[in-house]
């Protein structure tokens, strides 16, 4: 049996900071599964956040924890070998999941995402659009946080590649 | 209220003016729309908070009935692998030991065997010695009838003349005439 006080409190602190913290993330984290191509989204979102409260050691950032369950979820769940029957077209690159981007981008921002490399497309999405911190998105793709600012940065010049094609820019 | 993210409250305004900028260049701001509406910065809604507290019981009855194994069940497990390691271990040490034992015995009746080569080649050299020494006197037994000393000193002594080899005197014996025991003299019968 438990005792009472780790029955009411949460990583996210009381009950009612969870249920804040869930109403944010949750679909938050049911598009992102989504743009990982998975098949059950909502599942894995809320399989994330059962992990979570589950441990008995809270995280330190627990946004990114959920972040990087359903990401690690996705792509088991993207597995051949546990999919046999899962057709070819469901299972896209990381960022470009079937009407993942609808709900929360326009037809622009779409387009130019589409022209990013996949890797900075990914860091471009966890810092831009999830609004989420460096040392989060570190967490969330096991990369150092130095890895998260260059590959920011070089999406950052290849979207002003996009917008003044051949001009010249500094770099950073 | 948003739930306050701590790592985010504390972000470097270069990390914000860079998202902004970033944002700028891609165009994005929040699209307001009916697929949105509780996407960011929303309330709760009843169904929400209701999912949420499935969840968040879901975990706890989790953590309840999960089987936490204890020390000793580990060590039960591993029992048998250890008695087993510690039997072959064992085992192989004697086995060592016999081996050992085995190839000093061998060693020994090697050694054993070398002695007795050893003794018996000195005992063939010390007959052959022997050997030749009793040829020598054989020669000088013979040496006598052919009249020539069988050595050297042999010689010498026979001119100081300390040793004559003269054959010894033989006193010739009528055969008929034999005495008897009784002292009576047997005659042999007249030829008719």
């Amino acid at each position: 049996m438990q005792p009472p006080s780790s029955l009411e409190t949460t990583p996210f602190g009381a009950p009612a900071d969870f249920h804040a913290a869930f109403a944010e993330l949750y679909p938050r984290l049911v598009s992102y599964a989504r743009r990982y191509g998975a098949v059950y989204p909502e599942d894995i979102a809320q399989e994330a956040f059962v992990i979570l409260m589950q441990r008995e050691v809270p995280p330190e950032h627990p946004t990114a924890f959920v972040y990087g369950t359903v990401r690690t979820l996705a792509l088991t769940e993207r597995r051949p070998m546990k999919n046999q029957n899962l057709s070819l077209e469901s299972v896209m690159e990381p960022g470009r999941g079937a009407d993942a981007d609808d709900a929360m981008l326009n037809r622009e921002v779409r387009e130019r995402m589409q022209l990013l490399s996949p890797t900075f497309r990914e860091a471009l999405w966890l810092f831009v659009v999830e609004g989420l911190s460096i040392k989060e998105i570190a967490e969330i793709l096991s990369i150092p946080e130095a890895t998260v600012k260059t590959r920011i940065h070089r999406a950052k010049l290849q979207l002003r590649d996009q917008i003044n094609p051949g001009g010249v820019h500094a770099l950073a | 209220m948003p739930w306050p993210e701590p790592v985010r409250r504390f972000e470097s305004p270069e990390d914000k003016e860079l998202r902004a900028e970033l944002a700028e260049l891609l165009g994005h701001r929040p699209v307001q729309g009916a697929g949105t509406a509780n996407y960011f910065g929303a309330k709760p809604t009843p169904e929400i908070v209701a999912l949420a507290e499935k969840l968040r019981l879901e975990a706890q009855r989790r953590r309840n009935t999960s089987r936490r194994r204890p020390g000793w069940m580990l060590l039960a497990a591993g029992l048998p692998i250890a008695l087993a390691l510690t039997g072959l271990g064992s085992w192989g040490l004697h086995q060592q030991r016999k081996a050992e034992a085995a190839a000093a015995a061998v060693r020994q009746m090697e050694e054993r065997v070398r002695h007795a080569k050893e003794a018996s080649e000195a005992e063939i050299q010390r007959s052959r010695e022997h050997g030749l020494q009793q040829g020598g006197s054989l020669q000088l037994a013979v040496a006598p009838e052919t009249g020539k000393p069988a050595t050297e000193a042999e010689a010498k002594a026979n001119r100081k003349g300390r040793k004559k080899l003269d054959p010894y005197p033989v006193i010739p014996v009528e055969r008929g005439v034999v005495p008897s025991p009784a002292g009576t003299t047997q005659v042999k019968a007249p030829q008719r």
